[in-house]
């Protein structure tokens, strides 16, 4: 189950990884309203089919960042089990954000799938 | 835009010190509960859940590092721990740290103050719009290359000339005369007078501090109404600084009795020195005005040279483009205009060559000397880290093996630098605003005199020497940097942690800081040689013979009166208390003021000459030379009977007799002069004949090489000007206000335009030597301080280093006296390499230094004798120390230490 210490979180670069990352966490953000910090995580980990780990490490900075760029916004909150548990929520500008760096992935991946679907006689 | 709110949130947090370690806490924790739950619904034991939960969580100190370094700005916090944590070890070493900053601060403090001095007196450039377009013009002759032009050459030129530019021509010309005020009592006063070009203040871009200053628009009604600009520290001085002064007028003497007005136009600013810096004149007249007022024949005569010549470069011009053209318009002039022109030409070179030139060798030597200081205090600084990097050697492995970088060691040891460097800036500025004040007062530039017309001369500390001292406190910075760079890149885990640093490396004592000690010795001994050099040469300006008596001589300068007053004056002057002799010349030797005056001679001895020969001469009254004690080496001086009505008789110098009659008699020569006089009209000679050969006296700087000299009677020569000379018993210059009363009381227009004596004026003309003699003193002495510290640490430290092997030798018997002298022998080995080392220096100043002596050699027997007992008193002395330590050293104590 973890994969975490070969998993792509710790083979790829620090910020290509926070990049990837802020994405992810928009994207869960978005699509499952307001979450805690674990929430976070573990969600993440269940959509990679817990493929990928989500270092705490990581994701506070990350969360933090985001927050410092206004594009979440956190609070405190009861959690499921009654616990105190800071709550992140997406904001507008972070709506905005998760449209653009979506665009951008997508687009980045298409190209990355052309090249990788290139055979010798397309050039020919 | 996000990337902005980011970096404002983080400086933010950065400002007010936020950190958000509490809501991480809070968050980390919710995280290890609900892994927690999490594990214990999957089955585990509450114990082993935690456990578990804590793995998957990681290092927590990790997450808080990288959380903290989104949150504020984790460099500069680092940077200010640094600064922090250097400030605390600097405090800590205090004696390092006081011997540090002392040492460079003298080595700032010394050259700002060396280059606040050069700066004033030669590199200052003028103060004119776009002082780098500014070029000077000189004629050349065979013999002179910085001669001056007449009137007609000058506009010749400007007319001619296309590299320039501004109001015609885009040349200026300026030249020095005097006019007399007088005064209410009926005496008269001297103004240093400029003639200048209407143009002048327009193409310099000279602006006025009050009124308006003339063009060329100007100069047609300047002629028929004559008006001046008055310089600054004269309308402070004469007119008491009045601010009505614009529009008034001013009266001037023309010959004797005639008055004529001037309009004042204006005031110029005191930052306006122009050619000489220490001479700053009254008056600034239009040479339109000085025709209308004085002499046409100034404007128009060619013969008459008196102009310099001044221009601004064109956008497109170099000075060598304008060098060609000018030297091409004079040539050609002189194939045109071969009566007045034959044998001259013109160059250009560029106002900052110009100056660097008058520096020369002075500014070179002192530059050098300076440069030398300076090494010496980087050397003992470099010296002193290199000994503390030993001594911090553990606590470096410690905070390496604790999981500190080599980069966060370097860059802290890098701060504690920047700041010994930054301390060093600060007190080394000071010290030069220190000696900027004390330095004008010690040095000696123009002879006292009665009446004194150059502004007193000041050092200013402006934005470029605080400049050339921060970029000196850099480059030393750079060169102490590496040091701790290369400390932090060696350092290594192990042994530093496992001996104490007293003793490690106790064989090892690396090349380089012996060669740091050998340069430093090298260094002193070079300067040693100097100082001695020039000191001695000093010394002998004032106690050589130079053909010029020692004893006290008042000087009284003024307008050449008829005989028969000339001789009431003379009777005047003799009766004044205390009044040994007295006696008259057109000229006196050492005149800050001009070169000496000069007359074409023919030499019929000797026929290959075909052009008349320029001899510079005197003429002198009978007694002239006896007051002024130039002594007769051969044949005789001048009687009463060579007056105008014996045979021509003239007496020439030894260098004279030497160039021209080395092998046979000169007395009874001829020589060919035109009659200076006038009398029987232009273009007549006389023959006159040696009577007597005089030693060689300076004609305007003392250690100049001899030139050939004449004295003549003075009723051959007309010149305008007259210097009276009182030899006194007393001090001369207290009789001065006597004598200058007792010329008044035969006519009130006698009264003197300047009254000095000549120990004053050989004071002056040595000033330079002194100068130097002053200069390098203090800095030998300096570097000398520095050499002592910089070797005492040395060797402190090598005993230090060296306590075991001693601990041992003592332990098998070596006896204290053994231990003393193996510390002196090493010291002595050091110095022998160290002598070497400096005598090349030395060898190499020595060339340089030559022209700056005044009858002794750069590096004789006795300087270098000298320097040498001087560095052995002062190694021996501070080597005691360190030897006393190493023959105390228990031999039980050093080898348990380890």
């Amino acid at each position: 189950m973890d994969l975490g210490e070969s998993g792509l979180g710790m083979k790829l670069k620090k910020d290509v990884q926070q990049g990837t990352l802020a994405l992810m966490v928009l994207k869960t953000l978005d699509v499952l309203g307001p979450l805690h910090g674990y929430g976070i995580a573990r969600r993440i980990e269940q959509i990679s089919g817990e493929v990928l780990f989500v270092n705490q490490g990581t994701l506070y900075p990350v969360l933090l960042r985001l927050e410092q760029e206004g594009a979440v916004a956190s609070d405190w909150g009861p959690s499921e089990n009654n616990r105190r548990a800071r709550f992140y929520r997406l904001t507008r500008g972070g709506h905005k954000l998760l449209e653009a760096e979506k665009r951008n992935w997508e687009q980045t991946a298409a190209i990355i799938a052309r090249f990788f679907d290139l055979k010798a006689e397309d050039l020919s | 835009m996000r990337f902005l709110i980011r970096w404002f949130a983080r400086i933010r947090n950065f400002m007010i010190g936020h950190r958000g370690d509490e809501r991480l806490r809070e968050e980390l924790e919710f995280y290890l509960a609900m892994r927690t739950e999490e594990n214990v619904q999957a089955g585990l034991s509450l114990e082993e859940a935690r456990r578990q939960a804590r793995l998957k969580l990681g290092g927590i100190e990790g997450i808080r590092e990288s959380y903290h370094g989104e949150e504020g700005l984790p460099f500069l916090e680092n940077l200010l721990g640094d600064v922090r944590h250097s400030t605390r070890i600097l405090r800590k070493s205090a004696g390092f740290t006081t011997a540090a900053v002392v040492t460079l601060a003298l080595g700032i403090g010394s050259s700002s103050a060396i280059f606040c001095l050069m700066d004033a007196l030669w590199l200052h450039p003028m103060h004119v719009s776009h002082p780098g377009q500014i070029v000077r013009v000189f004629a050349t002759t065979q013999q002179f290359q910085d001669g001056l032009f007449s009137y007609p050459g000058y506009r010749t030129i400007a007319h001619r000339s296309t590299v320039f530019q501004g109001a015609e021509g885009g040349l200026v010309a300026i030249g020095g005369r005097g006019s007399l005020m007088p005064r209410p009592d009926g005496t008269s006063q001297l103004l240093m007078t400029n003639v200048v070009s209407s143009n002048f203040f327009t193409v310099l871009g000279v602006r006025p501090k009050l009124g308006r200053v003339f063009t060329v628009q100007d100069a047609s009604q300047l002629r028929a109404r004559p008006g001046v600009v008055l310089g600054d520290s004269c309308w402070k001085r004469d007119f008491a600084g009045d601010p009505q002064i614009v529009g008034r007028s001013i009266t001037l003497l023309r010959g004797k009795d005639t008055h004529v007005q001037f309009d004042v136009w204006g005031v110029l600013p005191p930052t306006f020195r122009e050619i000489d810096p220490n001479n700053d004149r009254c008056l600034w007249m239009p040479a339109e005005s000085w025709a209308a007022f004085r002499a046409e024949k100034d404007l128009t005569s060619r013969e008459f040279h008196w102009l310099n010549v001044l221009g601004r470069l064109g956008p497109h011009a170099t000075a060598a483009q304008a060098n060609l053209q000018v030297a091409a318009i004079a040539d050609a002039l002189a194939r045109t205009d071969p009566a007045s022109e034959k044998g001259r030409s013109a160059r250009v070179i560029t106002d900052f060559r110009y100056r660097m030139n008058l520096a020369g060798t002075t500014g070179l030597v002192l530059f050098g000397i300076v440069g030398g200081v300076v090494l010496l205090a980087v050397v003992n600084v470099a010296h002193l880290l290199l000994a503390r990097a030993l001594d911090r050697a553990p606590e470096i492995s410690l905070r390496l093996s604790l999981g500190a970088t080599r980069w966060a060691i370097a860059r802290q040891l890098l701060i504690e630098n920047l700041l010994l460097a930054l301390a060093s800036l600060v007190a080394g500025l000071g010290l030069a605003a220190v000696l900027a004040a004390v330095l004008p007062r010690l040095l000696v530039l123009e002879p006292t005199m009665l009446e004194t017309f150059a502004a007193p001369f000041t050092l200013h500390m402006d934005a470029r020497v605080f400049l050339c001292a921060s970029a000196l406190a850099v480059v030393i910075l750079i060169l102490l940097a590496l040091v701790p760079l290369s400390q932090a890149a060696r350092a290594e885990l192990l042994p530093g942690l496992q001996a104490s640093a007293a003793t490690r490396t106790g064989a090892r004592s690396p090349l380089l800081r012996r060669a740091a000690v050998w340069l430093q010795i090298g260094i002193s001994f070079a300067l040693l040689v100097s100082t001695s050099a020039l000191v001695r040469s000093f010394v002998n300006t004032r106690t050589r013979n130079i053909g010029l008596t020692r004893n006290q001589v008042l000087e009284l300068f003024t307008q050449e009166p008829e005989a028969p007053m000339r001789e009431a004056v003379l009777a005047n002057l003799r009766a004044l208390p205390g009044a040994v002799s007295a006696a008259y010349a057109i000229r006196a030797p050492l005149m800050p003021s001009e070169s000496g005056i000069s007359t074409p001679v023919i030499l019929p001895s000797h026929p290959e000459l075909h052009d008349p020969v320029p001899i510079k001469f005197d003429a002198v009254s009978p007694d002239y030379l006896n007051v002024v004690g130039t002594r007769i080496l051969r044949g005789r001086g001048f009687t009463a009977a060579d007056d105008d009505k014996g045979p021509p008789a003239i007496i020439v110098s030894q260098s004279m007799a030497r160039k021209y009659w080395p092998d046979v008699n000169p007395i009874g020569q001829v020589l060919r002069l035109p009659d200076l006089a006038g009398a029987s009209g232009e273009g007549t000679t006389i023959n006159a004949r040696i009577i007597g050969v005089a030693e060689d006296v300076p004609i305007n700087r003392i250690g100049e090489v001899p030139e050939s000299y004449m004295y003549l009677p003075f009723h051959w020569m007309s010149y305008g000007e007259i210097a009276f000379v009182v030899e006194t018993r007393q001090n001369a210059m207290s009789v001065a206000q006597d004598a200058r009363e007792a010329l008044i009381r035969v006519h009130p227009l006698l009264d003197p335009m300047m009254v000095t004596s000549l120990p004053e004026l050989i004071r002056s003309a040595s000033g330079n030597f002194q100068m130097m003699a002053e200069l390098v003193s203090a800095l030998g002495l300096i570097g000398l301080m520095l050499t002592v510290v910089g070797l005492y640490g040395f060797l402190a430290f090598r005993v230090t280093q060296r306590r075991r092997e001693i601990g041992i030798r003592m332990a098998l018997g070596a006896t204290r006296k053994a231990t003393t002298w193996l510390v002196f022998r090493d010291t002595a080995r050091i110095v022998a390499v160290g002598v070497c080392v400096g005598l090349g220096l030395a060898m190499g100043a020595a060339r340089l230094e030559a022209s700056l002596l005044f009858g002794v050699r750069a590096l004789d027997a006795l300087s270098g004798v000298a320097a040498i007992g001087v560095l052995v008193v002062v190694v021996v002395a501070t080597a005691w120390l360190p030897a006393r330590r190493a023959a105390t050293v228990d031999p039980i104590q050093a080898l348990r230490s380890e």
